[in-house]
C-alpha cells in the first residue's frame, strides 16, 4: 500500500517538467495539423476544408524542400567525414584538451553570427576570394554568398556542426575501453585492423546519433539558409514563414510544416533502419 | 642492417609526425575559428569615411564610428538588457521546472523513465519556425504574443532539455549511501534536501544554467515571432541587419556583442563544468 502511493508520487513530479514540454509540443502539433485542414484561422472563416491540402504541393515546394534536404543530409555527412578521422588523430595528441576547447568555439556561436562570420570569409572581397584571385586560380572573385547552388549556407552548416559531432565523436572513440584494443593487438590485429574491426563498430551508433542530430538542426534551419543561402530556391522552413507572414496564407504554411516533420521522420526512420542492417 | 635502418628512419618520421601534427592542426583550427572572428572584428572598426571595398585585403582606415552609432541611435542597449534578462528568467523557470522531474527521473526507478528522457527532447528536435509560427497562433490566443510572459514561456520550452538533461545526469550520480546515511542521522526531508541534496545539485546546476542561459540568448525563431513587434533581442536586431536590408558594419558590432558574453561562458563552462555534463547537453543518448 505504502509503496503503491509512493508510485503515483514519482510521476506527479514529471509534470513540471515532461508535462511543460509535452503540452506545448502537443499544443504546437494540434494547431499545425489543425491549421492544414482549415481552422484556428486569424481572419475570416475557419471550417474544415481540403484545399489548402490539393494546392501544397508546388514546384516551389518540392525545390525548396529538396534544397533543406540536401543541406541537411551533404552537412551531416560532410561533417562526420571531416570529424571521424580528426577525432581518430587527436586522440594521441599533446594538448588535445586544449585542442578540443577551441574547437568547440563555433558551437557557441550563434547560427545567425556564424553566417555572418562565415559570409564575410566567403563574399566577393572576403579572404577567401582575395587569396585565389592573388595566386592567380581565378581572375574574378567567385559568388559564394547567396549563389544558386547553396554553398554558402553549407559552408557555414559545415563550420558550425563539425565541431557539435566532433565532441560526440571524440568521446565515444576515447571511451572505447583500452583493454579490447590491447587484446586485439595481442592477437596480431595491426592498427588498420583494430580501427576497422573494433573503433568503427564500437562507435558507430555515436556517429548514427551525430548524423541525425546534425540532419535535424540543418534540415530545419531558417536563419542560416535565409542569409547565405541562395534567394531561390531557400529552406523550408523559409518557405512556411513567407506564406504565414509575407502571403498571409497560414494555412498553406502549416501544410508545409506537416510536410517538414514527414519528412524529417521518414528521413531518420529510414536513416536509422539502414544504419541497423549495416551494424548487424 | 638495412632493416634497421628503415625501421630507425621509420621511428625519425614517427617522431616527426608527432612533432608536426600539433602544429598543423594548431594553425588549421586557427585558420578554421580564428580568421572568421579576426575578419568581424576589422570589420566593426572600419571607417566609413574610407570604406573597405574589393580589391584591398585590410581596411584602410580604423575607426571606432560604427560601436558609437549602433550604441547611441539603434535599440540595441535596449535589446542587450532584454536578452539578459529573459536569459536570466528563463534560467530560473527552468531550474525551477527541471528540478522535480530530474529527482523523480533521477532518484527513483520510475517505470518508463527512458521513454521520458526521450520525451524530452522534443522541443530540440521540433523544427524552431513550425513551432514558432503555430505555438505562436496559440499564444496570440493567450494574448501573450507581443509580451515578456509569451516569450519566456517558449524561451523555456527550448531550454528547458538541457536543464532537464543534465539535472538528471546530476541525480543518477548522486551517492546512494550518502542520502541513507543522513537518514540514519535522522535528518527530515527539508534537511536532507538543503544539506545533502543541494550541494551536490550545484555542479549540475551551474552547468545546466549556462546551457539554458545561452540557448536563451541565442534563441531567433520563436523571440523573432512570439516577441514581434515589441520584444527585440540581440538576434533579432542582428537578422534585421543581416536579412532584407545587409548592413555588414553594423552586423559585425551586433555580432560580437553577441558573441561575447558566448565565449565567456564556455571560458567558465571549460573550466568549472564535468565533462558528463557537457555529454548530456549535447546530446549522447
Amino acid at each position: 500500500m505504502m509503496k503503491r502511493r509512493k508510485f503515483e508520487w514519482g510521476y506527479l513530479l514529471l509534470i513540471p517538467g515532461i508535462g511543460y514540454i509535452v503540452f506545448f509540443v502537443i499544443a504546437s502539433l494540434y494547431i499545425m495539423v489543425a491549421q492544414s485542414f482549415g481552422f484556428y484561422n486569424y481572419t475570416g472563416s475557419s471550417e474544415f476544408s481540403l484545399t489548402f491540402w490539393q494546392n501544397v504541393f508546388t514546384r516551389t515546394f518540392f525545390d525548396d524542400l529538396w534544397f533543406s534536404f540536401r543541406t541537411a543530409l551533404l552537412t551531416a555527412l560532410v561533417s562526420i567525414v571531416i570529424c571521424y578521422p580528426l577525432s581518430l588523430l587527436m586522440q594521441k595528441i599533446p594538448g588535445r584538451k586544449t585542442f578540443l576547447s577551441i574547437l568547440k568555439i563555433p558551437m557557441f556561436v550563434p547560427a545567425l553570427v556564424a553566417s555572418f562570420l562565415i559570409v564575410n570569409i566567403i563574399d566577393y572581397h572576403g579572404i577567401i576570394n582575395i587569396v585565389l584571385v592573388k595566386l592567380g586560380f581565378i581572375e574574378e572573385p567567385l559568388r559564394l554568398r547567396n549563389d544558386p547552388a547553396g554553398i554558402g549556407a553549407l559552408v557555414v552548416q559545415i563550420w558550425k556542426n563539425v565541431p557539435f559531432q566532433m565532441i560526440i565523436m571524440y568521446s565515444a572513440i576515447e571511451a572505447v575501453r583500452k583493454d579490447v584494443k590491447d587484446a586485439a593487438a595481442n592477437l596480431g590485429a595491426n592498427r588498420f585492423a583494430i580501427l576497422k574491426e573494433i573503433i568503427l563498430p564500437i562507435t558507430l551508433p555515436s556517429a548514427l546519433v551525430a548524423v541525425i542530430m546534425v540532419f535535424i538542426r540543418t534540415f530545419n534551419d531558417f536563419a542560416i539558409s535565409k542569409t547565405a543561402g541562395p534567394y531561390y530556391p531557400t529552406s523550408i522552413s523559409n518557405l512556411m514563414y513567407l506564406h504565414a507572414y509575407t502571403f498571409g496564407d497560414w494555412n498553406t504554411s502549416a501544410c508545409i510544416g506537416v510536410m517538414m516533420m514527414v519528412t524529417s521522420i521518414v528521413f531518420v526512420s529510414f536513416y536509422t533502419y539502414i544504419s541497423k542492417k549495416i551494424a548487424d | 642492417m638495412n632493416n634497421y635502418h628503415v625501421k630507425s628512419q621509420k621511428k625519425l618520421t614517427r617522431q616527426l609526425l608527432k612533432i608536426l601534427l600539433p602544429f598543423g592542426l594548431l594553425s588549421i583550427i586557427i585558420v578554421w575559428i580564428g580568421v572568421p572572428i579576426l575578419y568581424a572584428l576589422l570589420w566593426s572598426f572600419v571607417n566609413p569615411e574610407f570604406p573597405w571595398s574589393y580589391p584591398d585585403p585590410f581596411p584602410k582606415n580604423l575607426s571606432l564610428f560604427q560601436w558609437e552609432y549602433v550604441f547611441k541611435y539603434t535599440t540595441i542597449v535596449k535589446s542587450i538588457g532584454n536578452s539578459f534578462l529573459l536569459a536570466f528568467v528563463t534560467t530560473i523557470v527552468c531550474f525551477i521546472l527541471a528540478l522535480p522531474t530530474a529527482y523523480a527521473l533521477g532518484r527513483r526507478k520510475l517505470k518508463g523513465s527512458e521513454f521520458f528522457k526521450i520525451i524530452m527532447l522534443l522541443p530540440m528536435v521540433f523544427p524552431g519556425m513550425a513551432m514558432g509560427l503555430f505555438l505562436g497562433r496559440m499564444l496570440h490566443g493567450m494574448g501573450v504574443s507581443g509580451t515578456y510572459l509569451g516569450v519566456v514561456m517558449v524561451h523555456t520550452l527550448v531550454s528547458l532539455p538541457y536543464m532537464l538533461r543534465i539535472l538528471v545526469v546530476n541525480f543518477e550520480s548522486m551517492p546512494q549511501d550518502l542520502i541513507d546515511a543522513a537518514s540514519n542521522l535522522g535528518a527530515g526531508n527539508w534537511v536532507k534536501f538543503k544539506e545533502v541534496y543541494l550541494p551536490m545539485i550545484l555542479p549540475g546546476l551551474v552547468a545546466g544554467a549556462m546551457f539554458t542561459f545561452i540557448t536563451s540568448m541565442e534563441e531567433f525563431n520563436l523571440t523573432f515571432i512570439v516577441g514581434a513587434p515589441d520584444i527585440t533581442t540581440i538576434p533579432t536586431v542582428l537578422y534585421s541587419y543581416l536579412g532584407e536590408n545587409f548592413l555588414r558594419t553594423r552586423a559585425s558590432v551586433v555580432s560580437l556583442i553577441l558573441l561575447i558574453p558566448n565565449l565567456i561562458l564556455l571560458i567558465v563552462a571549460e573550466r568549472k563544468i564535468k565533462t558528463e555534463y557537457m555529454g548530456a547537453a549535447l546530446g549522447k543518448m
